[in-house]
């Protein structure tokens, strides 16, 4: 349907480089200069004698001819350089390597070069460490292409490595501003820099407290932070920052590119993402279960009935979590009840009128750890009305189970086609929930073939279902390479932890992936650190001590007890909360990073707006929790670019929508249709269409009935994705290209 | 609306005497007014009095008679505020004077044209008609989120919005749940007590996706007899439970169409809008070219006769342009004429609404045009 270059609505490296992702669109702005003049780079390679040319001043704000400025040497800061050099020699040393490998990046410009140079631009102690560390990690799970290193994007990297010393931090700006710089395939080739560092750094954890003394004991604090800000800050980032294109209206706030994360919260935001990545990077064997695992939103989709409560229900029992006792006790409640097959769905679905239907109604969150991930569970339900819970509950989600039923007829109901009209029946949730889960950023997806022990695990059934569903979901922007197949059976207890058991499956399903296998298969979701905090409201509730908590998860940012926040919408305008306490992943916390799912406590700030205090009913689910220096905005006019899916009726102006946008949902309508575009290119086929019909790409102008918050797609992935749907069906799905109002 | 007395023929000039009863009646007073028109009503003003010790203002109750300028509507109060100049010689206002009046439920005024054409007779005709005047409650709820909204003739109004925030049913909150459960249907059960006045209303349809309105039904009876609500308890029987996918107020249209509904409420003006529409939107997209939407295109397909239904939203009728005004009376006209239908759109009510995103005026054709879809017509009448 829609892969096609970036910019485009699934970029084609959405998949295979998730980590270079933010790099083509946000990151720029960190680079010291716009890396889509292709003048700068050519310049700046013509004068490759010059190994690392000094940025003039860290405070000084950079010139938009950024090649003539960069290239200008500087002796107040080799002057800075030089006293560096005895107190931390090896240091230095690496200083060297990376201005080398940074001018090696430019004159090539090819991505293989820099991903080569890598270990060598930054500042691991000592370069054997860094080879020996670098060869651990090949092994591992990550693959050749070095974009898909383990260890969380680039920026907060640099920022974390960047304070050992004021000098270290030059050098450091000048390898990503050149490597930014590289034209297209520089970005690339920088983030797989960055990758290295991390991969590097982290790797030999052994050598970890030593660069930290140095860091201390080198690092004059107000020295670093001065120049870290220099480098975030407002006057270097107003030159290469898009300013003009903002909308009017909305340009009032600061565009998130001047973000510089607060100096202690980088540190511990860094200190975390060492200890995350160190298991990684050494085999997964080793790793004690102490060590922070990756988080993992993992969703778990499916037409009604197919088995998904049931599958992780016993799934949850086979890995401890639910004791036998409880087992039994829902076993025994269930039969009375009369619903005996629904006994292990019953660890999930609490709520009575939920056991009672033996439906699930919201989406219950559940926490559980794999060898890999630290797993937070969402069993989404797969009942047609209950579809806009799936929604806020995928928009959470990293990856995703695709559960279909395999018995006799189960799987073709789930996958029928919808028939038209206000009251024809809508498609199989499969066909909807799949659309929408990959609408909804999940590019990752398991297809697990449940209740094949009706057909006596026929792998010819397991195949039929597979031929069938694999065209469909390339069709809505899946790639082969992010899908697994592999059946299991929940009730029976198949292929979830352990290999199977019945002959008659292990008969054919040899060697294959079991649930948690394929569940440790997924790649990471590279955390957006380095942007403002946003944290979608999901939950709130009061907690035991009387203070309100709000549930979500980190999209941007970080968080830490004593952070000053703002909520967007506000009860009151500029009022200012502060975090009292964090629990990420049910257990208290001094950290919270994007990709985290957390529940947060407040507290009023001081000075800020009042001081009142935050009552649960006065924030709704949808809200967002913001860095006050960068809030989000609330719109309600904004333009998406959408894929128009299996609608019976054309999409015409004036239609009536139900938005959903990350866990926000809204009533609006289609206000104009501003053209159709091409599904590969981009390019404007029909300047504003009377209607759009199925499969096409459009460009429209929707209004909400209300405001609510929204972030361009480009900023924020998560913010910047919605679905519109009406009457049970999903009409289409988009991604935010403009704010309007 | 009450018919107190009339002296007008189409194309003529003439008068009208009505009295407003409910509020859908000043929703067609709104549509009824236009400037240019006398309007005689009694209204109050404040006149200068002088008593020999210094001014003093008092507030007089007159009869005045208009000439309009300017109409403002306030739909939720149901008042229509008409700024004009007096025609009415009175020792209390001069000639030419502006003045304001207020148009009320149950306060009769006189309504004088110069000229009534095929749309304001046809307006008189529906607004006074009894039987055309059904209503519907209905409460859209899912959780966290209710709409209690009143279907009349030709309004839809949203009586009360509710709104909570329930805790997911996950960790410490899953105690807190049932608590702001409870409360939620707690205060849409008062809001259907206020708004819900079961001898105007036919029924009362409780609708939404999932099991909250299964759950809210049992509420409220349970609540009716624990409370002694005899209005809910009296018409338990008109209680009616429908499915529609969302709790916004566009999911009425699913409510208002779906077959055991519709057969209470046949006839009503909403349910046959909505079918129009849909009627409308499915042939859009079978046969695109019999179904067309905008002034150029609907003008062109009625030249040549083409117009089976004409969709007409009566926000194009409140211009002020007679020439305009005239043209979309004529094309009414027309499409009567040649025996097609000519369906006037309520814009208070939810299809009315998606009918004026479509530039208000639609019209599904008799036989393909193939050569007018490719043509390019400038939207302007």
């Amino acid at each position: 349907m829609t892969k096609g270059k970036r910019g485009q609505m699934y970029d084609d490296d959405d998949f295979d480089d998730g980590y270079d992702d933010y790099d083509d669109d946000g990151y720029d702005a960190y680079d010291d200069h716009p890396p889509t003049k292709n003048a700068a780079p050519a310049a700046r390679g013509a004068g490759p004698a010059k190994p690392a040319p000094q940025q003039p001043k860290p405070s000084a704000a950079v010139s938009s001819a950024p090649a003539r400025s960069a290239a200008k040497p500087d002796p107040a800061a080799k002057a800075l350089q030089q006293p560096a050099y005895p107190l931390a020699p090896h240091l230095a040393a690496q200083g060297q390597h990376k201005a080398a490998a940074s001018s090696s990046g430019n004159g090539s410009g090819g991505g293989g070069a820099a991903a080569a140079a890598g270990p060598f631009r930054f500042d691991t102690p000592s370069p054997d460490d860094a080879v020996k560390a670098a060869q651990e990690r090949r092994p591992g799970a990550a693959p050749a292409h070095s974009a898909s290193a383990p260890p969380a994007p680039s920026l907060p990297q640099n920022k974390a490595f960047l304070r050992p010393s004021p000098m270290m931090q030059q050098q450091r700006q000048q390898a990503g501003g050149s490597g930014g710089g590289g034209g297209g395939g520089g970005g690339a080739a920088a983030d797989a820099a960055a990758g290295g560092v991390a991969g590097l750094s982290l790797g030999g954890a052994s050598h970890g407290p030593a660069a930290a003394g140095e860091g201390e004991a080198l690092g004059h604090p107000a020295a670093g932070t001065r120049h870290h800000h220099a480098h975030g800050g407002p006057g270097d980032q107003a030159a290469a920052a898009p300013a003009p294109e903002r909308p009017h209206g909305l340009h009032t706030r600061r565009p998130v590119s001047e973000y510089a994360m607060e100096p202690e919260l980088a540190r511990e935001v860094a200190a975390a993402a060492a200890a995350e990545s160190a298991p990684l990077s050494s085999p997964p064997s080793t790793s004690s279960a102490a060590a922070p695992k990756s988080p993992l939103h993992l969703v778990v989709l499916g037409h009604v009935d197919a088995g998904k409560s049931s599958l992780m229900g016993r799934l949850l029992h086979e890995l401890g979590l639910v004791s036998e006792r409880e087992a039994h006790k829902h076993q025994r409640d269930a039969a009375a009840a009369g619903k005996g097959s629904f006994a292990w769905a019953w660890v999930l679905d609490e709520r009575p009128e939920e056991r009672e239907r033996g439906v699930t109604v919201d989406v219950a969150m559940t926490r559980f750890n794999t060898d890999r991930f630290a797993v937070t569970l969402l069993d989404a339900p797969g009942h047609r009305d209950f579809v806009p819970n799936m929604i806020a509950g995928a928009a959470q989600a990293d990856a995703a189970l695709l559960l279909v039923d395999g018995s006799p007829g189960g799987f073709e109901a789930g996958f029928s086609e919808g028939s038209g009209g206000l009251h024809g029946t809508p498609g199989g949730q499969t066909r909807e929930h799949a659309a929408l889960a990959r609408s909804l950023g999940i590019e990752q997806l398991a297809v697990v073939v449940s209740k094949l022990d009706t057909v006596g695990y026929a792998q010819e059934r397991f195949e039929h279902i597979r031929a069938a569903l694999l065209p469909f979901l390339r069709s809505v922007g899946f790639r082969e390479s992010g899908l697994q197949w592999l059946p299991a059976s929940g009730p029976l207890g198949e292929n979830l932890v352990r290999p199977p058991a019945d002959p008659a499956l292990a008969g054919w399903w040899r060697g294959g992936p079991t649930v948690v296998g394929a569940i440790d298969a997924f790649a990471p979701r590279e955390r957006a650190v380095g942007r403002p905090l946003r944290m979608p409201v999901s939950d709130v509730f009061k907690s035991r001590s009387g203070a309100v908590v709000l549930g979500g998860k980190l999209e941007g940012g970080a968080l830490r007890p004593g952070s000053k926040v703002a909520l967007v919408p506000a009860a009151a305008a500029g009022q200012l909360f502060a975090v009292r306490s964090i629990e990420v992943a049910g257990a208290p916390a001094h950290l919270a990073r994007a990709g985290d799912s957390c529940e947060v406590a407040l507290v009023a700030a001081h000075g800020g707006g009042g001081g009142a205090a935050l009552e649960p009913g006065a924030v709704a689910a949808g809200a967002v929790l913001c860095h006050p220096d960068f809030p989000a905005v609330l719109v309600t006019r904004f333009e998406l670019r959408i894929v128009v899916l299996d609608v019976s009726v054309p999409l015409l102006r004036g239609q009536a929508v139900t938005l959903h946008a990350h866990v926000a949902r809204e009533e609006g309508h289609i206000t104009a249709l501003s053209a159709v575009l091409d599904a590969r290119s981009g390019e404007v086929t029909k300047a504003r269409p009377r209607c759009l019909t199925r499969g096409q790409t459009a460009l429209v102008e929707v209004t909400a009935a209300r405001a609510l918050v929204l972030e361009e797609y480009s900023e924020y992935r998560a913010l910047g994705r919605v679905a519109l749907r009406e009457g049970g069906r999903t009409l289409a799905v988009g991604i935010v290209t403009r704010l309007l109002e | 609306m009450k018919l107190l007395s009339q002296g007008f023929s189409k194309g003529a000039e003439g008068y009208v005497k009505l009295l407003p009863e409910e509020a859908e009646d000043m929703w067609h007073t709104f549509n009824l007014v236009r400037e240019g028109d006398h309007i005689t009503a009694t209204t109050f003003r404040k006149v200068q009095v002088d008593k020999g010790t210094g001014a003093d203002t008092e507030r007089l109750k007159l009869k005045l008679t208009l000439e309009v300028e300017g109409i403002e509507f306030d739909a939720e109060g149901g008042v229509i505020r008409i700024k004009g100049r007096n025609l009415t010689e009175s020792e209390h206002i001069k000639l030419g004077a502006y003045h304001s009046a207020e148009l009320e439920l149950g306060r009769a005024f006189t309504l004088q044209k110069s000229l009534w054409d095929a749309l304001d007779i046809d307006r008189v005709r529906q607004a006074t008609d009894v039987a055309l005047s059904a209503d519907l409650a209905a409460v859209l709820i899912t959780e966290g989120l209710a709409n209690v909204c009143l279907v009349g003739g030709s309004t839809t109004l949203v009586r009360a919005r509710v709104e909570a925030n329930l805790p997911r049913k996950r960790g410490a909150a899953a105690l807190g749940y049932d608590k702001a459960w409870s409360r939620f249907l707690e205060h849409v059960f008062t809001a259907v007590v206020r708004h819900v006045d079961f001898s105007v209303v036919k029924c009362l349809v409780i609708a939404g996706p999932g099991f909250a309105k299964d759950q809210f039904k049992e509420f409220l009876e349970a609540e009716a007899v624990r409370r002694e609500v005899r209005p809910l308890i009296e018409n338990k029987d008109k209680i009616l439970l429908a499915a529609a996918s969302s709790a916004y107020k566009h999911s009425l249209k699913e409510v208002l169409s779906c077959p055991g509904i519709a057969s209470r409420i046949k006839d009503t003006k909403a349910a046959r809008e909505v079918n129009a529409l849909q009627d409308f939107y499915d042939l859009l997209a079978t046969d695109s070219t019999r179904a067309f939407y905008g002034p150029g295109h609907v003008f062109a397909a009625a030249e040549l006769g083409a117009i089976q239904v004409l969709l007409l939203s009566d926000s194009l009728f409140r211009i002020n342009h007679i020439e305009k005004r005239r043209k979309y009376a004529e094309l009414v006209e027309g499409v009567r004429e040649a025996g097609g239908e000519a369906l006037i759109f309520s814009a208070m009510h939810v299809s009315g609404e998606q009918l004026n995103q479509l530039s208000g005026i639609a019209a599904i054709l008799r036989f393909p045009l193939p050569e007018l879809e490719d043509m390019e017509i400038p939207a302007d009448v």
